[in-house]
């Protein structure tokens, strides 16, 4: 791996992780997104520009980071599997149990004070839809709760990232020995969005498959290819993004009618955000590489990705509560509440990192050392 | 309230004999009215939280706006059909949903309106139910539903978990064979359930989990004990007074009523018996929240009104033969409800009724039995509080100020007189008491006249010539204590206590109907077809006249009846329609029906306290707000029920009551009993009216928006306060936002939206009172008219996604093409440098060497000569092929094969070597660039310039042909060969080997000594 694309990496999976933020940041009446998501509020500024970036520019993050993951793991697959699985194991698992304790005791302790709860009842993070405090829930349902339905909900990710790597060596055979099959049956599976199964996120399947083969193929991705247009990508990205936005406010809530054209328009312009962002963001990178600031913040990737959820929601909660009698409240705790969030885990991670080293390792799977 | 007090005192002591005072008025609602009630045969009653009443009758379930009753289609419904058979229980069952049962069927359900749901519950019993079997569903406090099964014996309660109504209550823990019928209830305050079973009554303690009976009565409860009223009981009720009451069947009901006890019966027959003469069955209960107790059932609706010695008062039974105004008639009452605006629904066999229960300051009184037998002309309140009335043909009915009627001292002293006059003097038409002396003048007929002296009680009887023997219609005093007189023959008299004066003679026909003294001291006179006259009370002049001949101050009619003063500047005159006079400006504004007024038939104005003009008209009594420029009418369900012919004369009393009357007829009121001191409820959105299609407002309204398509864009929406009582009284506001700026105020209960522009709408609408209380919350309906798909946004946003897609094509073929002329550019100079340059710069060279030695050496100079020759020669050649390979004609691989074939054959016959030239027609279609072209090209002139040139061979092949989307180039001769491996590559194979890698392909050179050569060039095709 060339020290460039070592770089490419390693600002992507940062950039990715810090616009994680704005995605949990969105704070129209209904936070849930997904590819299909319409709108019921009216079509404003904010309501446009929230649904705009949250549910479309910003989408090209987690298959950016599934790609990258299996071009990594593929990249060092010569270790051997038992092996493999055990440091997985490490910086995975053991941070996700970190981190789904660290999101339900910040939420029991919220809902200890009436005012914190009132906060914690309005965000309604609770995955199994039951937002009543845990002491009436019981430790049943903490249980539960802390091994398969976390309230840090972003966690499925490296849930979904263990499993791939449990799988990987099947995902290898399949990609190598019959790529015209599996990568367009796990694209297919990708695109239809509705597909789920427990464990296996195929949101992320194709995404890593297309990593693994992208480096077993030995495919320079630093070059842009003949056949591609970062004008044409661009352009199709970010107008697919805006077409779909006015649609989701505009489509009826339910229905495949609606959810056809809206995810048929979302993962097109995913997959050319992919590309836009890939191949046409090296300046900025060369840029942001250049600056110790970057380079001391991208340290933290994991860390804020562990922290920032639910701490945002709580805070966004928080400040849209408190800000309704101002103008574009909404927009202004949308821009400003992510990146105030953001900062703090990297100060929480600075002091943890610096104090208590062997716990920050335990949090981070040993990242950013 | 004192003045009410006396007055009903009046009516149960003056005219207790003949007097008729309504408690009860039931309006009756019949599948005849209009109003869409499918059957006459009404069931159940039930008011929804958003204040809709459902009916169930034995079509099914109806829902009553007040305007209108909505069927639902039975088969509509998500889930099980709603029963289309008779409902006859309607029960809440949570803030949005209700239950039906329907018992023909055995039918019991849960129906939610909002989402347009019903699903059966079944009734989930140990054994098959009995054929006979009878149903009764009730609740208890807790809000547990119970359904009981008479002749089955048991109590099924509600089972959420199981959603079914099971047998699982403790209230089936009845001595052993006892069987439940169809009465219980729940005593809230004792913590106890009772049962009525066919063996006797049954308490089940909820303290104790006990159930008690007459077997088994632990806390010696005195109903249990007592054995008379344990057999055979059909009814048991506590009511909030906690009177027990128990009817029993012997050879017919008996009634029985306890005190709180249940030990000590309050009266043995509970003051039922012997009010109804038919048979009758008292099955069911009902208290107000006025405290009145109803007993109901077939053949019966009793009430008793709460009060001291309410018993002893005992109960009036409601039912008429035949339908009146007032009455209800039935066959059997099914049930009694109570809305939350306190108005009484009963549900009859015979239609749907709605009470209107009176207020104590609203009295509504025939004033005898007889029709037409009393007609009051006038009323007056004296100054010692007494009120007299004057009648025609009746003389004077006088009351003392508590309303204790008195002989009326006009006539006891009467003088001997004819029968005429003695008559006349009876033929009492105006009234009028002066403030000055006391004395009351009372106006007759032809002329005569009575003045009384309170002071000595004595009565003149004066026949004044100045009357002209014509009826005195209207007596007033003005504020100089004249009296003014207006006669039936047109004269307006004034009196100073000494004179008559003539004032104004409208001749005969131009009846007086009034004179009213205004605050500046002129009397405005009503008259009969003349008009209305202002005459200036100090000079007798007539200062202003309004007729209906004026252009600019116009009265609807020359008629008057009636004046008012409202103000200063206002006088109001009704001639038939309402004329508002400008006493300052002169000009008169008329108020006729368009303008809301109930009927262009005005008999009284009264001007109340308030300001506010009470109206008598055709249509009965309406009240006209100023300010707010608006009429409400008053009429049954206000208690108002005599407005149409209370319309003779009226009168303010000093308490500010108003009274109106007419023939045998008296309305007499409080103006306030009307305020409202309660903001309206909320605006309910009755009906969506899409195109010609009522929709499902309730499923509407649980959506976050309307979506309408684009040509959905003509719509009606309904609404109302379901306030049954004063719905029409409300003043209603409506706006459109995205349409409507301001609110508009609703001249109707329906807004009709015709052509709405694609786009988002709220619809806003909010209810004031008369009193202006705004309704605490608006009612919004937001609505949203789709754009057809070439106006949304998405739509124009990949047209401008097209757009930029091309023009950045666009944008990107121009540059390719830019790239591809300086390309063309960059390698024609690149060729002129490589082969025009140098050689141009040998043939210079050669020539000044040619030239130096052209005088000196000859051999020299030819020999340089001759190298020029042949540079310009190459030159040429090169000059060629840079121009053959850019002309656009030469732009296919046939060419190429034609040129190669051409250059060959020169070469080789000029060499005399035999050449064999093979092209495949494939070869014909491959698709080289130019630049490509060329490349193949020079590499195969290399080739065949070596074979000439070095082979010494007699035979060449030249091959080219297509195999495997690969282009074949194979130069081949018989020559001496040479060893590829120690031969000179030169500039001649490297630029080969160069050209054959800018084209990909592969460039192969097979040579050995004395075997010939072969050069083999495979190029990849697209």
């Amino acid at each position: 791996m060339t020290r460039s694309l070592s770089q490419k990496f390693r600002f992507f999976t940062f950039v990715c992780i810090a616009l994680l933020a704005y995605v949990h940041g969105y704070n129209l009446n209904v936070t849930y997104l997904a590819p299909f998501s319409t709108v019921s509020e009216p079509l404003t500024f904010t309501t446009f520009f929230e649904y705009f970036i949250s549910n479309g520019l910003l989408r090209f993050r987690i298959p950016m980071l599934f790609i990258i993951s299996g071009y990594l793991y593929a990249t060092y697959d010569h270790r051997p599997y038992g092996q493999q699985v055990k440091k997985r194991f490490r910086t995975l698992i053991v941070p996700y149990f970190i981190w789904s304790a660290f999101g339900l005791l910040l939420t029991f302790l919220l809902q200890q004070f009436p005012y914190t709860a009132k906060v914690v009842t309005a965000a309604a993070l609770d995955q199994l839809n039951d937002n009543r405090p845990y002491a009436e829930i019981g430790w049943a349902g903490m249980l539960e709760r802390f091994v398969l339905a976390p309230v840090s909900y972003q966690l499925w990710f490296i849930v979904a990232l263990f499993f791939f790597n449990l799988a990987y060596p099947c995902i290898r055979w399949l990609v190598t020995k019959i790529p015209y099959i599996w990568l367009p049956l796990t694209f297919l599976l990708f695109f239809v969005t509705v597909i789920q199964i427990p464990l296996f996120d195929f949101r992320g399947l194709f995404f890593f498959s297309l990593g693994v083969w992208i480096q077993k193929q030995n495919i320079d991705i630093e070059k842009e290819p003949k056949w591609f247009s970062l004008g044409w990508a661009l352009i199709l990205f970010i107008g697919l993004c805006i077409i779909k936005t006015f649609m989701a406010f505009e489509f009826e809530a339910t229905g495949w009618a609606s959810w056809a054209p809206l995810i048929i328009i979302h993962q097109v312009a995913v997959v050319a955000g992919i590309m836009a962002m890939w191949f046409g963001a090296d300046k900025i990178i060369h840029w942001c590489v250049s600056k110790p600031w970057f380079n001391y913040a991208s340290g933290f990737s994991f860390f804020i990705f562990g922290m920032h959820v639910p701490l945002l929601p709580y805070v966004m909660k928080w400040a849209v509560m408190n800000t309704s009698l101002m103008p574009m409240y909404r927009l202004l705790c949308f821009l400003l509440v992510p990146l105030l969030v953001l900062c703090f885990c990297i100060v929480v991670g600075t002091v943890l990192r610096k104090f208590v080293p062997k716990a920050y390792m335990a949090m981070t799977g040993g990242r950013g050392f | 309230m004192r003045i009410v007090v006396l007055f009903v005192f009046f009516c149960l002591s003056v005219l207790t004999l003949q007097a008729q005072r309504f408690s009860y008025a039931f309006n009756r609602i019949t599948t005849e009215d209009g109003l869409g009630l499918q059957s006459n045969v009404i069931y159940s009653i039930y008011q929804d939280s958003r204040g809709f009443i459902w009916v169930g009758s034995s079509n099914g379930v109806q829902r009553f706006d007040g305007g209108k009753f909505v069927t639902f289609d039975p088969d509509g419904t998500k889930g099980d059909p709603l029963p289309s058979v008779a409902v006859n229980q309607v029960l809440r069952a949570d803030s949005s949903s209700m239950w039906l049962a329907a018992y023909s069927i055995h039918q019991v359900g849960i129906f939610n309106p909002s989402t347009y749901t019903y699903r059966v519950v079944p009734l989930k019993t140990a054994k098959p139910l009995p054929a006979r079997s009878e149903f009764r569903m009730w609740q208890d406090s807790y809000g547990n539903t119970y359904v009981n099964v008479h002749h089955y014996g048991k109590i099924l309660k509600y089972d959420k978990v199981l959603d079914a109504f099971t047998e699982n209550t403790p209230l089936n823990n009845l001595p052993k064979n006892w069987k439940a019928t169809f009465n219980a209830l729940h005593d809230k305050a004792k913590k106890q359930y009772w049962i009525v079973s066919d063996s006797g009554l049954c308490v089940y303690d909820e303290v104790t989990k006990q159930m008690w009976s007459r077997l088994y009565n632990p806390a010696n409860l005195a109903l249990l004990n007592n054995h008379a009223v344990q057999k055979n009981v059909s009814d048991i009720y506590i009511d909030k007074e906690r009177r027990h009451w128990v009817f029993n069947w012997g050879n017919d009901q008996h009634f029985y009523c306890f005190d709180a006890t249940g030990k000590y019966p309050l009266n043995d027959t509970a003051g039922l018996n012997g009010v109804n003469t038919s048979y009758a069955e008292l099955r069911s209960f009902y208290e107000t929240s006025n405290g009145t107790l109803w007993i109901y059932g077939l053949a019966n609706l009793y009430a008793l009104e709460k009060g001291e010695n309410a018993m002893n008062k005992g109960f009036q039974l409601y039912r008429t033969q035949y339908l009146d105004n007032y009455g209800i008639r039935y066959g059997s009452v099914n049930q009694l409800y109570e809305d939350r605006d306190g108005v009484l629904w009963i549900a009859t066999d015979q239609g749907l009724y709605y009470t209107s229960s009176f207020s104590a300051d609203v009295i509504n009184m025939y004033l005898s039995n007889i029709p037409g037998y009393y007609s009051v002309t006038d009323l007056v309140e004296l100054q010692n509080g007494d009120y007299w009335l004057s009648t025609w043909g009746k003389g004077v009915i006088t009351l003392s100020k508590n309303f204790k009627p008195y002989p009326t001292p006009l006539y006891k002293a009467m003088p001997s007189m004819d029968a005429v006059a003695q008559n006349g003097y009876k033929l009492t038409w105006s009234m009028c008491q002066q403030k000055k002396t006391g004395k009351v003048f009372i106006g007759c007929q032809s002329g005569y006249m009575m003045i009384y002296d309170p002071a000595t009680g004595k009565t003149e009887y004066q026949r004044p010539p100045v009357f002209d023997e014509r009826t005195i219609r209207y007596i007033v005093e003005d504020k100089q204590n004249n009296l003014w007189f207006g006669t039936q023959a047109g004269r307006i008299v004034k009196y100073d206590g000494k004179d008559y004066k003539i004032i104004l003679d409208l001749g005969v026909g131009a009846i007086i109907y009034k004179i009213l003294i205004d605050s500046r001291g002129w009397a405005w006179v009503a008259t009969h077809d003349k008009g209305v006259y202002a005459i200036n009370g100090a000079t007798g002049k007539v200062e202003q006249h309004y007729t209906a001949d004026e252009s600019n101050a116009a009265l609807f009619a020359n008629t008057c009846r009636d004046l008012e003063q409202l103000n200063d500047s206002i006088i109001y005159a009704s001639t038939e329609a309402l004329n508002i006079i400008n006493t300052k400006t002169k000009t008169v504004r008329q108020v006729t029906s368009r303008d809301g007024l109930p009927s262009n038939s005005i008999k009284r104005l009264r001007l109340d306290w308030s300001g506010y003009l009470w109206i008598i008209t055709d249509k009965g009594l309406a009240r006209y707000d100023h300010k707010r420029e608006r009429f409400t009418n008053y009429g049954r369900k206000d208690g108002v029920m005599l407005g149409e012919s209370a319309d003779k004369a009226d009168f303010i009393c000093s308490e500010g009551y108003l009274m109106f009357t007419g023939i045998n007829s008296l309305l007499f009121f409080k103006p306030d009993a009307f305020k409202r001191s309660t903001p309206p409820p909320d605006v309910i959105l009755t009906d969506f009216l899409l195109g010609s299609e009522y929709q499902l407002l309730d499923s509407l309204q649980q959506l976050p928006e309307v979506r309408l398509q684009p040509h959905q864009n003509n719509f009606m929406i309904s609404f109302a306060c379901l306030d049954f009582k004063n719905r029409e009284k409300f003043i209603y506001y409506y706006k459109m936002e995205g349409l409507h700026k301001d609110w508009i105020r609703a001249d109707r209960l329906s807004v009709p939206f015709t052509a709405m522009s694609p786009g988002h709408y709220t619809f806003q609408v909010k209810a004031e009172s008369l009193d202006g209380l705004m309704s605490k919350n608006i009612s919004t309906l937001k609505i949203f008219v789709k754009p057809p798909f070439w106006q949304t946004k998405w739509f124009i946003s990949l047209l401008l996604l097209i757009v930029a897609l091309v023009a950045y094509s666009m944008h990107r073929l121009r540059l390719h093409r830019y790239f591809a002329v300086e390309k063309i550019r960059n390698r024609v100079a690149r060729d002129l440098h490589d082969d025009m340059g140098s050689t141009l710069s040998t043939i210079n060279i050669l020539s000044s060497m040619a030239k130096a030695k052209l005088n000196t050496d000859t051999m020299k100079t030819a020999e340089y000569i001759n190298k020029i020759s042949d540079n310009s020669q190459r030159m040429m050649e090169a000059m060629d092929d840079i121009v053959w390979a850019i002309k656009p004609a030469n732009d296919t691989m046939q060419k190429v094969v034609a040129r190669m074939r051409e250059f060959a054959t020169n070469v080789f016959e000029a060499k005399d070597i035999e050449l064999e030239f093979k092209a495949g027609e494939e070869v014909n279609d491959a698709k080289i660039d130019m630049e490509g072209r060329r490349d193949f090209f020079l590499i195969f002139k290399e080739a065949v310039n070596n074979a000439a040139k070095y082979s010494k061979c007699t035979k060449a092949t030249v091959h080219v042909f297509v195999e495997h989307r690969t282009l074949v180039l194979l130069v081949k001769d018989n020559g001496v060969g040479f060893d590829v491996k120690t031969a000179d590559s030169g500039n001649g194979l490297g630029n080969m080997q160069k050209r054959s890698d800018a084209l990909r392909g592969k460039l192969l050179l097979l040579s050995k000594e004395g075997e010939g050569t072969e050069v083999r060039l495979t190029v990849p095709l697209n």
